[in-house]
């Protein structure tokens, strides 16, 4: 079971880990977050666009002021509203890693690792920095690209220069917006591994349900500004509490009110659960099928004859192509849901906007959970 | 209506060039009243631009930066020297640092007397140039992204580290730019340097004065003196065009 959300949920941490309670209002957003992560920990920071992602790593990392609450990292008090304290961005041992890199146009790749080096480090020499440098660019696979301005790098190249440029600082956080969003497979896998070997605590913000279950050990979900779900990332994508979070995933979400035998869906749709109360369902449209060649009456008999499966009427409303897969949504008559079905790519004359059809629900498929 | 407009700008330009007398050029360079005022006509352009940064990029900072009340009408009040007719500043400058000025009497206290002197011509070419920087430079940084700042900010740079390499090199190209454009329109400053610092043989006396002066007694000379001009202007901007603003 994922537990419920609220203040640290989920993610019990050791007083050497970060501890995160801050509240910021900025009108569109009124982000009300508190979370914590354990030494070494790579958490996941997932949601839907607007949700407050990306403004929970400007706080963190002191680019922004939050109204109340506290940053602690490890002793490191970075933030602490009650006694007044603000630690500024520059003097916080925290990386960040841009969406769109913010590498400095004006400075080579090899100056713009430098050169937090150097803030870091103001005993170091120009010299110095600049080899320390080359050995980042080296480790990022860029070694022959140290004069190159960013402007000529790839969207790749200009990833892992910013990521080489963060974790040159030596960081005890790192944050990371969307930092595999522009890259190519065989790069992804590349800077997956080098992020494991960072021994500080991540912080990633991610689109990809991928790359949270492949680099974080925790996820928080956020939902408008405050945190909907937190967890080990596989349990939390497997029972998605927010419509983004089950797109992200991949589900088709429905949420009902089981009465001890059922869960029962607007318009009446339901199927066989225990659970009482409030609760949502999950369905991966891989597990369900779709029913076309005979009258949707006929199939509910066989459906009702069938007590493992239960059929659901609605009308085909999209299909998309998904290499070998066609994904079918299909609006049900009953309640307007709509249900990603996915069908052979084999199917594709049969599956015409607005035909009717019969989704078919095995029993064994549905996830539910309270 | 195109061929008409470039006929209309280039037309003078070619008569200047048409009718001077190219035999007279070394003769006139060999005039040391020529020589004063081509040398002060430099030294001023040069001084007043280098104030116009010093002062322009604190103001345009702030003018583009900062949030506080009056904002709008600080950015006019900035414009201002640039809508104003040139003698009019003149006058202005005379009451604010003439010898009965509001300023300028007390400076005469203390022994500083900026009208009819050098220093009055680059006080009154500053004043009129300084727009160009401020307006140039405000609207570089207003489009800078600041995230380069909080970008350097993550890596560990101070509020000063990260003006003075991640800010200023980034609105270094606008910057020069109108510096260029200042630095040009100081080499022709006429009105308000006239009419504030006079025209003394030497001291006050810069070429587009001594050119004004020139056509009423010695046409063929304003001829030379202009082109003159108009050579040193082109040379110094292809120069900074080759140089720095590439």
């Amino acid at each position: 079971m994922v537990s419920p959300p609220g203040p640290a949920s989920g993610l019990v941490a050791p007083d050497a880990g970060l501890d995160v309670n801050t509240v910021i209002d900025l009108g569109s957003l009124h982000l009300d977050v508190s979370f914590t992560a354990p030494p070494g920990a790579t958490v996941a920071i997932l949601g839907a666009n607007g949700a407050g992602k990306t403004t929970l790593l400007r706080l963190v990392a002191g680019l922004w002021r939050g109204a109340s609450g506290h940053v602690r990292l490890g002793e490191l008090v970075l933030e602490d509203s009650a006694v007044g304290r603000f630690v500024a961005p520059e003097r916080r041992p925290v990386a960040m890693v841009f969406q769109d890199f913010l590498l400095f146009p004006h400075l080579s790749a090899l100056d713009n690792i430098a050169f937090g080096l150097r803030c870091r480090q103001p005993e170091l020499t120009k010299a110095a920095a600049r080899d320390m440098a080359q050995v980042w660019l080296e480790r990022v696979d860029l070694a022959g690209h140290g004069r190159s301005k960013p402007g000529a790098l790839s969207a790749g190249q200009a990833q892992r220069v910013a990521l080489a440029r963060a974790l040159a600082t030596d960081p005890k956080l790192l944050l990371l917006d969307e930092p595999l969003a522009a890259l190519d497979a065989s790069t992804r896998s590349f800077v997956r591994s080098m992020l494991a070997e960072f021994p500080g605590i991540t912080l990633v913000v991610s689109h990809d349900h991928v790359d949270a279950r492949t680099l974080a050990d925790h996820a928080i979900v956020l939902d408008n500004g405050s945190v909907a779900q937190a967890g080990h990332p596989a349990d939390v994508l497997a029972r998605p509490r927010t419509p983004s979070l089950a797109a992200m995933a991949g589900l088709t979400l429905l949420s009902g009110v089981g009465d001890g035998t059922a869960i029962v869906f607007a318009g009446g749709l339901s199927v066989p659960c225990s659970l009482v109360g409030p609760a949502f369902v999950a369905l991966a449209p891989s597990r369900l099928d779709l029913a076309t060649h005979c009258s949707a009456d006929d199939d509910r008999d066989n459906a009702a004859a069938d007590n493992t499966i239960t059929g659901w009427p609605g009308r085909v409303s999209t299909v998309t192509a998904l290499g070998e897969r066609l994904r079918v949504e299909v609006a049900t008559d009953a309640g307007g849901h709509i249900v990603a079905v996915d069908v052979a790519a084999i199917e594709a004359e049969r599956m015409l906007v607005d035909r009717p059809v019969l989704v078919r629900v095995p029993h064994a498929a549905v996830a539910a959970y309270a | 209506m195109g061929a008409l407009a470039l006929a209309f700008m280039v037309l003078p330009v070619l008569s200047l060039a048409w009718r001077a007398p190219w035999s007279r050029f070394g003769s006139e360079l060999a005039k040391p009243e020529v020589r004063d005022a081509l040398r002060l006509s430099l030294v001023s352009s040069f001084v007043s631009t280098f104030l116009a940064v010093l002062l322009g990029l604190p103001l345009a900072w702030i003018l583009a930066r900062a949030q506080f009340p009056g904002r709008r009408l600080l950015r006019a009040v900035c414009v201002l020297p640039l809508l104003m007719p040139p003698v009019a500043s003149g006058v202005a400058l005379l009451l604010a640092y003439g010898r009965n000025g509001t300023v300028g009497r007390s400076l005469g206290r203390i022994g500083v007397h900026l009208p009819f002197s050098t220093p009055g011509v680059i006080l009154a070419v500053t004043f009129v140039v300084l727009p160009y920087v401020v307006l140039t430079t405000e609207s570089a940084l207003r489009t800078a992204d600041v995230r380069f700042e909080d970008a350097a900010a993550t890596l560990g740079a101070t509020r000063s580290v990260r003006f003075r390499r991640i800010t200023l090199p980034l609105v270094a190209p606008s910057v020069l730019g109108g510096a260029a454009l200042a630095w040009a329109r100081a080499l022709g400053e006429f009105g308000a340097s006239i009419t504030f610092a006079g025209n003394l043989p030497g001291r006050t006396q810069t070429m587009p004065i001594a050119i004004f002066l020139a056509l009423e007694n010695d046409p063929p000379a304003a001829i030379v003196l202009s082109l003159i001009l108009i050579g040193v202007c082109l040379a110094t901007l292809l120069l900074l065009r080759d140089r720095v603003l590439v």
